[in-house]
Order: C-alpha cells, then structure tokens, then sequence
C-alpha cells in the first residue's frame, strides 16, 4: 500500500499542478511582483467567539476568545465569562474555567436533546447559541477495505472503504465521514487520511470534492429511510518506517444541520481567501455562525468509530 | 399612443409617396486595389444636399432628381475621394472604386458626408477606422482588437491584459459577438489573454453600446459586429509575421479576376513546437499547448445582381500531458484538454431592384470543450477514462430586407430562426479491470434543445432637415421543450440637429436574451458553461435609456460625444457562495443563483481623431454597476466586480512617413471592487484538533471577518505602453517591424489581493497584512510581418 500511495502521491502531484502549468509557465515571465500595501480598514470592534462540538457522553468544552481587528493583534482570551448550559431550556449547569480561554463541565450531553448556552461576557453583554444532538446514532455495517481497487479521474491509485448506512426514516440527517490511519503499534502515530472521495451522488453533489477534503459530509436527500450501500475512495501519507499496514479507524458522525452548515462553509471561506492569475480577485465566503452578538460556532455530533485491518 | 402611432405611419407614406417617384441611383463602393467592400462609404450629391452610406456588403441606394445634374462624391476614411457628375433618368446600378490615400494628412471634405456624427440616427455606437485599432500597441506584440476596445467610453476590461469586455454595466456574456453574422460563444484563446480574432483577415468593426437596432438581438450589454475580408479580387496577395506569441500566414487571390475571390488565414502559437520535447526530456510528464485560428472565406458574383459568400472560422486551445514513468513501463497517462468554436455562413445577396436589397444567410456556429481529464491509465491491469464536455451547436437561417424608399428614409426588415443544442456538462466515468468494464457511468448527459425565432421592423427616417428617427421592434419567441417565452423588444433613437456640428440625441431599449453563461471567472476560460432558458432558469432581460451629444469641430477634424446612460438589467444568474463548474453536482442547476438583478449608470465622453497624420481618440467613463441576488451577500446590492468609478483611455497615433508611425496609449481606472477581511476570529476546523493555544496554528483556524461583499476598492490602475512601425517597400513587397513596449513606466498594477500572516522568529504569528500581488511589468516585443 505505501508503495502504491508513493506512486499516487507523485502523480496526484503532477496531475494537481499541471492543469494549467503550462500557461502559469508562459506567465511566469509576466510576473512582477508581491508587495505588502494598506487600505484604509475602520477598526472592527472586537466581539466573544465561542467555540465548541459537543457530542454524547463528553465532557462539554467551550472556548472563548475575543475577535481581532484587521491587523491581527494578539487575540485575546476571555477568562472571566460565565457560562450557563441549559437543556431543553431548562437550565442544567454553570460550566469552570480551566484556563487558556477553555470552560467546561463534567456533565454529558445525551442524544435527542436540544442544548443552549448563555454566555456573559464583562464588557461585552450577552452571547447565546444553540444546537441539538441527534436522537438517533448510526453506525455503518459491514465495513469492509478493499486495497487499490479504484482509480480516481487524476489517475490516483486508492483503496475503497464499502460499508452500508442504515439512514433512519422521516427524518434529516446530516453525515461526516473520515478515515484515520492509526500506526500506533509501530510509530505511535495517526494520521487523517489527506484523501478522501467518492463518486456517490450523495456526497458528489455535495460539491466539497472539488476543495480535498480531509472528511466527506452529506445528507440522506437522496436515500431517506433507506440502508444504502456506499464506498469511498482514500489515499495515505507515505510514512517512512511505519508498517506496512495500519489498522484503519472508520469514524462516522450524525451531525446537526448546525455543524454541517458551519464546516460546509468553513472549507469554502478557507478555499476561498485569495485570488490568483486566472480569476483575479479573490470571492470569499463568510463562515457560517449560529452566535448571537458575537461570533464562532456550538454544534452537536454523535460519534461511532470502528477500527478495520486489511 | 395610437394618434402619435397615425401620423408617424402618415408621415411614413408621404416620404415614401415623395420617394418612389425619383429615379434610385444604387450599387457599390470598393477599393480600387483589392475589390474589397467598403463598409461605411458615404456617397454625396453635392446639389441636392443628399446622400447615404454603404451597408454591411458596400451596397448603397440614393434616390436623386430626375435629369438634374448630379455632383457625386464618394469618400471614405483612408481613401481618396472619387468625385462624378452625371445625369439620372432612370435607375442605375453603378459600382464606384476609391483609392488608398497615400496622403499623410489629405484635406477633409466637409459636409459631403452623410455619415457626419450629427447626421447619425444612432447611440451608443463605436466605429473607429479598423487601421486605427490595429495601430495600438499590444501586449506580446499581438494586434488584438477586443483590447483596443476596451480603451473606449462604456467598455471596461475585467483583469489585466485579458479581453473580456464589459459593457455598460454587463458582462461578457452579454455581449453578442458576430462574425461575418454568426454568432461567437467563446472568443479568447490562452485564458483570455489573446482573442481569437486574427486582425489580418478582418475588414470591419463596429461596436453597439446598448440601444441597438432592431436587426440586432438575443444579448443584453452590447453588439460587435465584425466582418471578415472578403479576399482581393485582383491579385494574390499574401502576408507572414511572426511574433512573440503567435506566427501568422494568410493568402487572398482571385479565383477569376472580378468576379470571385478566397482568402485564409492561418495564426498559431508555436511554443508548443519545443516545449513538448523539452519537458519530455527533463521529466516524466511531457506538456504541451498551443491555439490556432483559421479564417477563409470565398465569395462570388453570380450575376449582376446576386452574390454569394461562404466564410468559416475555426480556432481550438490545446493543453496535453502526457506521464510515463520511465522506472514502471506499464504506467503511463496522457490528458488532453481543448475548447474552442467552428463556424461557417453560407450568404446570398441579391438586389431585387434598385431599392430593395436582400441577404439570406444560413449559418452554423458550434463551441465545444473538453474540459479536466480524458486520460487513459494502466497500471497492471486496471484503467480509467473519465472526461466533462459541454457545447454548443446553433443552425441559423434569416433573412434581411433592406427597402429605400427615399434618401431620408430606410427599411429594414428581417425574419429568422436559430435551433440550439447545449450540453451544459457532462461527466463521465469508466473503470476497467482485466479488460472488463468495471464501471461506466455518464452524469447530467441530456442535450437541451431550443428554437429561437424572432422577427424585427426598423426604419431609419429623416424627418425634417433637423430630426430624425431610428425606430423598430423585434419581436421573439422562444421554445424549448413545454416551456415558451415571448418578446416584443421595441427600440427607438431621436436624433435632433441643432445646428452644424451640433446635435441631441436619445435613445430607449429593451432587449432579452435567453441564454446563460455561468461563468466561474468572466474571462472566458474553458471553464465557464452557457446554458438555455428552461421553465426554472426565465431569459435574462433588460432595459435602457440615453441622451447623448455631439460636436464636430475644426473643419471635421474632431469630434466630441458624451452620453449618459441608465441600464436595469433581470433574471441574471450566478454560481452559489462557494460553487465552481467543476465542484459538487454534476448537475449545474443545483449550483446557481437565479433571478439576479443589475442597475448600471454613467456618463462618457469622447474626442476622437478620425483622420490626418495623427489620429487617436480620448476616452472617459464615469460609472457605477451593482448586483443584487437573494443568497449572496445576505441579500443586499454589491458592486459588481468590475465596477469602476473612473476609467480613462487615450490612444494616439502619428504617421511621420511613410516609413515610421508611432502610437502610444494610456489607460487609468480607478480600482476593481473586492472584498478584503477587517477582522479574524479563532475558530474549529474539526472536533478533537483544537490546540492549547489556537492562534498558534496555522491560518485553517483563523476565521476572516467580513463586512459585505465587494466593499474595498483596489488601488488606481495605470499604465502606458507605445509600439512603433517601421516599414520598408523590398522589391517583393513590403516587409513591417513592429516594436512595442508594454507598461513602459513598469507601474506594477494591483491583480489581486490577499491577506498574509507575519511571523516572529520563533514562528509565532504577529501581524496581518494585505499583500498585492502584480502580472505584467514592463514588457517589450517585436514582430517581423512580409506583405507581398
């Protein structure tokens, strides 16, 4: 498998950047020059971002920090914050502070119920967000690796992961899927595959293929209430001196309409950040947010991870 | 309406009444030495004060007095004018011949022109001298006309040295850009950086601003109507250049002296010639690119009375790479990628008599890429193929009337139809294992299919000595499959002449177009797909209105023009926040925002130098173009990318002799509209990755902060280049040096911007920046052309 993803890795390259290298060659000779300039950028005031996935059976963690302005001064973390938790409005726990702008909480959300924070900022007033922890986990059956049995459009060599998603009927639901190689018995390593695909129209026209995502997310749109066959597509790291084959960890989360719009915009806002010679000025895209006065993320996911050898 | 609608058609009948009793005086104009067309000719009588110009296909009809003493005089921009007296009893057909001035600066003819700008019952239009326009400077040497538009009032350029044209507010998909009458979808080669049209085989230009006839339809922003040589009908004639980019070759000849002629012309860019050997020597993967264009074109007389022209253009951008690897034979791949268009018309002009002028043009026009991958893989016994195609193919017939009742009044009227084929995209996908197909998959691989027909009335009618007006209605109706759009389009110019040298002019629009461009970057690359109006995807609409004013001066030497203008523009589409061609569903109505909205306004000016030693024109715009589309920024207007406060060109040109010219240009706008960060946050890219301290971690979990889209204006653009012609007659012919500096001061403009993290030395980040990044410093280039 190293070998072949040795192979994958040189040609993925090559395939990756030589779309148009060829005109960037031309071009080269066109280039003038990078240089730092300023605009005229009214000072942001600066504003609490809350950060926080919670998940069944975890202690909830929160982060707060503050907002910089457009010069990037020394962000801020916020110690003194109060944060309540409520679930399903009912007021559950006050959440300590641990430090490095981290405040948790031994208590641990459970599936199917809807949580909100209230967070009191000195200074800056109230935040508050909320987001629900679906009722139902899913885990894949039979998952199953099957070693270089695809080759993907830029002539990667990679093994596929088959497994079937038994979706719950009536209902939404919003998936994540990622792999990990684990060569912890020779390296104490692990690594999340760097490639991941599919040619599923469920995740296809999720239209995250196109960014190399390090997870695929997607909907049941297509296959609600139905066990629906998948396979997808990875590629590893070359890892010198590991072993050969690692045991592979298969995670995948029931995530809420929250997290999947957050990460959904979150790899298009990075994706998206600058221009380049063929289309000029870059287009950004705002992450998604479900903070109230201020800004970050709080999101619910269940988790089930299974670890597979080939 | 309807008593306003009664004394038009009766003041209609009584011109014509007037009209028909006059003895018509009609033919055509063309060089002397070539026998091409001119297009634009005016022809003068001196005595009655009356006169016309030259369609589309050199051919004129001027009502005059019977028996009275006629003092012609033919002229055009270039040439000598041919003066003739002659008695009219009856109608004649006549074919006139002009010379090529060989004077530096020859006296102007004042007031024999019937094409004089105050005489001009129309707005909006660009109709600079084709030499004019070839004379500009050019980056990398090559004469590319869409740039030398770009430097005019209303017609903006997207990002530097590309060719895209934004008119008035619209993008380039708005534009429709025909080609001896067929229409173009794509017209730019190697990213938008070179267009497609190779100036050696082409014989006129001219550009609609919005408002523009009713012969004229199907986009929103603007018309480019250009016509292809029609090829010597004296002598073979040929020409080689070569440049830095691009080497050209092109023939024209008679096929009998006269009577019929051919010209082709073949550019192609050569690099690929040694770049293929070179990359395949030094590594693996061998590259290569190139794009070629070929133009021919062959017309004949028939008859006195009848013609035919057969033209065709085809151009294609070729990218191919090719890996094998030499230490594992059984690995190779190859890719190609190639788009481009093929055209061809088929016209058939005949003078049914010496008023009535008809042209029936069938046509064919079809774009076509493969975009991505077509690559053939083996590895042991595995392999895959997988391909995106998208195109085109359009069969067009119509048939044009043109009616001249009298010399103060014109009709025009027009009947066609165009069947489209699009395929927006499809992909597709095949495994191979031990010879068997594994899988075999094609997505989105349904054709769509839709009949555009339309018909259109206008007349151009002098009024009175002072007012004139240009009216018509184009009436359209769009079908595809269950789903029917129609338009009735009316449009209307009032020219009213003060004074010599002086008029008022107004003009209104509306127009649709039911096909799409969605496109990725505007620049015309590969990977922007058109798309037909379905029942979820309604035409895209608009409407216009103008005044305007112009003044000659200076015996005819000058002329100054200003117009205003207001364009609201519907149905507009654009990708989601965050959506690409070749991103997500392979079906790409899952990936658009419909039902855009567009609001455009300005004010240009121009003074323009037709004619003398030095010619040239100065150029100034003042606009402001917004976007309005339910999903994107929040919901709110933006400005559009390319809006500009200010954007100025200036292109001169000086003959010296005959042997040197110089011409120079400068260009300055204010900056493109783009949306910068004023401010960061921390944020989680995954559950589980989040560090003890984040803002030690690199950019992926640093979050920019916006305030709107297109908020920031990029810093003022300017830049000069010049380029100098030396020529010299050789015994065999005439052979051109052409040398030119692009961006002679090496101003360093802004491409695009990005915002860049600073570090300490121990690689802690400190600071934010805004870095600018530039293309296209000074650049020099030289060319060798050989006329023979």
């Amino acid at each position: 498998m190293i070998h072949l993803n040795l192979k994958r890795n040189e040609v993925n390259n090559r395939m990756k950047n030589s779309c148009f290298q060829v005109l960037i060659c031309i071009l080269f000779s066109l280039y003038g020059c990078e240089k730092e300039v300023s605009f005229k950028i009214s000072t942001l005031p600066s504003k609490p971002v809350i950060n926080s996935f919670f998940t069944p059976d975890s202690a909830l963690t929160i982060h707060l920090s503050k907002s910089t302005d457009s010069e990037y001064r020394e962000p801020e973390i916020i110690n003194n914050a109060r944060i309540d938790l409520f679930t399903n409005s009912v007021f559950t726990e006050r959440l300590s502070y641990l430090g490095d702008g981290k405040y948790n909480t031994p208590y641990k959300p459970v599936s199917g119920r809807d949580y909100s924070i209230l967070v009191t900022v000195p200074g800056y007033g109230e935040l508050t967000a909320a987001d629900r922890i679906v009722s139902q986990k899913v885990a894949p059956i039979n998952p199953t690796l099957i070693e270089d049995n695809f080759i993907d459009e830029e002539g990667s060599v990679l093994d596929e992961l088959q497994f079937v998603l038994p979706d719950p009927p009536g209902e939404q639901n919003y998936y994540e899927i990622r792999i990990i190689m684990d060569y912890s018995d020779s390296t104490n390593l692990e690594y999340i595959v760097p490639f991941i695909t599919s040619t599923d129209p469920s995740i296809t026209q999720e239209g995250d293929l196109y960014y190399y995502p390090e997870s695929l997310l997607f909907t049941d749109k297509l296959f609600d209430g139905q066990q629906k066959n998948f396979s997808i597509y990875y590629g590893g790291y070359l890892c010198t001196g590991c072993i050969e084959h690692p045991s592979i960890l298969v995670e995948l989360r029931n995530v809420s309409y929250t997290y999947y719009q957050y990460k959904k915009s979150l790899i298009r806002h990075i994706e998206n950040q600058s221009g380049d010679i063929w289309n000029g000025m870059a287009n950004p895209i705002p992450v998604f947010s479900n903070i109230t006065n201020g800004y970050g993320i709080f999101a619910a996911y269940s988790s089930h991870i299974d670890t597979l050898h080939y | 309406m309807p008593k306003l609608l009664t004394v038009f058609l009766l003041v209609c009948m009584i011109k014509v009444s007037q009209a028909v009793e006059k003895p018509t005086l009609s033919g055509f104009v063309s060089d002397s030495e070539t026998g091409e067309m001119l297009i634009g000719a005016t022809i003068f009588d001196s005595q009655s004060g009356k006169g016309t110009i030259t369609n589309g296909y050199g051919y004129f009809s001027l009502n005059l007095p019977v028996k009275a003493n006629i003092q012609l005089i033919i002229s055009y921009i270039g040439y000598q004018s041919h003066q003739e007296t002659l008695m009219l009893q009856e109608n004649v057909i006549m074919k006139f011949t002009l010379s090529p001035s060989l004077e530096l600066d020859p006296v102007i003819v004042t007031d024999t022109r019937t094409d004089l700008p105050e005489a001009r019952i129309e707005m909006g239009t660009i109709d600079v001298p084709l030499k004019q326009l070839q004379a500009m400077p050019s980056l990398g040497g090559e004469k590319d006309i869409l740039k030398a538009l770009q430097l005019m009032p209303g017609v903006k350029f997207g990002d530097e040295g590309k060719s895209g044209l934004y008119v008035r507010g619209g993008s380039p998909d708005e534009n429709l850009v025909l080609l001896d009458d067929v229409p173009l979808y794509s017209v730019n080669h190697l990213g938008g950086y070179v267009s497609i049209f190779n100036t050696d085989a082409i014989n006129s230009i001219k550009m609609y601003k919005g408002s523009f006839p009713a012969n004229y339809g199907g986009r929103l922003a603007s018309v480019l109507d250009i016509r292809m040589k029609d090829g010597n009908m004296k002598e073979t004639k040929g020409s080689v250049a070569l440049g830095l980019l691009t080497s050209k070759v092109t023939f024209e000849g008679p096929v009998k002296k006269d009577t019929s002629s051919y010209l082709i012309s073949v550019r192609r860019f050569m690099y690929d010639i040694f770049m293929k050997p070179l990359t395949r020597a030094l590594t693996d993967v061998a590259f290569g690119y190139t794009f070629y264009d070929i133009n021919a074109k062959y017309n004949t007389k028939l008859t006195s009375k009848d013609r035919l022209y057969l033209s065709f253009y085809t151009g294609d951008d070729n990218l191919t790479y090719r890996i094998r690897n030499k230490k594992d034979a059984d690995f190779t791949m190859r890719s190609r990628n190639t788009w481009g268009n093929l055209s061809g018309a088929l016209r058939w002009n005949h003078i049914y008599t010496t008023r009535l002028f008809g042209n029936l043009t069938y046509s064919y026009t079809q774009y076509r890429y493969l975009l991505g991958y077509e690559n053939t893989q083996t590895l042991g016994d595995k392999s895959h193929e997988s391909s995106f195609r998208s195109g085109i193919n359009d069969h067009g017939i119509k048939y044009d009337w043109e009616y001249y009742p009298g010399s103060k009044f014109k009709v025009k009227v027009g009947i066609g139809s165009t069947f489209h084929v699009f395929s927006p995209g499809q992909k597709h996908q095949e495994f191979r294992e031990n010879q068997q197909t594994v899988f075999d998959t094609t997505f989105n691989g349904l054709n769509y299919q839709a009949w555009e027909h339309s018909v259109y009335l206008l007349s151009v009618l002098q009024l009175s000595p002072h007012l004139g007006l240009n009216t018509g209605v184009r009436c359209s109706y769009y079908t595809a499959d269950a789903t029917q759009y129609q338009s009735a389009e009316p449009r209307a110019v009032l020219n009213y002449q003060v004074q010599t040298g002086l008029a008022f002019r107004c003009s209104y629009s509306y127009v649709k177009q039911y096909l799409h461009l969605l496109s990725s970057s505007g620049l015309g690359m590969p990977t922007d797909i058109w798309m037909l109006s379905t029942a979820q995807l309604p035409p895209q609409e608009a409407w216009q209105t103008s005044l305007g004013v112009v003044k000659r001066f200076r015996e005819n030497r000058y002329e100054l023009s200003s117009e205003i203008y207001y364009t609201q523009s519907a149905g507009l589409i654009d990708y989601q926040e965050g959506a690409s061609l070749l991103s997500g569903s392979p079906y790409w109505q899952d990936k658009i925002e419909t039902a855009g909205e567009g609001n455009s306004y300005g004010l240009e000016m121009m003074l323009l130098k037709k004619e003398g030693a030095t010619t040239g024109w100065a150029g100034a715009t003042v606009s402001h173009t917004t976007r309005e589309f339910e999903n994107i920024n929040s919901g709110k207007p933006y400005p559009y990318t390319y809006d500009r406060l200010v954007d100025i060109g200036i292109s001169i040109h000086h003959q010296f002799n005959q042997r040197i010219s110089l011409s120079g240009t400068w260009v300055f706008n204010t900056g493109n509209a783009f949306t910068l960060p004023v401010g960061y946050h921390a944020a989680i890219s995954n559950p589980g990755s989040w560090s003890d301290h984040p803002f030690q971690s690199d950019n992926e979990t640093l979050v920019e902060i916006y305030e709107g889209k297109n908020t920031f204006r990029a810093k003022p653009y300017h830049r000069m280049d010049i380029g100098v012609d030396f020529t010299k007659n050789k015994p065999r012919g005439t052979r051109i040096i052409s040398i030119s500096i692009y961006n002679v001061y090496n101003h360093l403009n802004p491409f695009y911007y990005y915002s860049s993290t600073l570090y300490t030395l121990d690689g802690k980040p400190y600071q934010k920046v805004i870095k600018q990044v530039s293309y296209f410093p000074i650049i020099p280039s030289i060319s060798y052309q050989f006329n023979f």
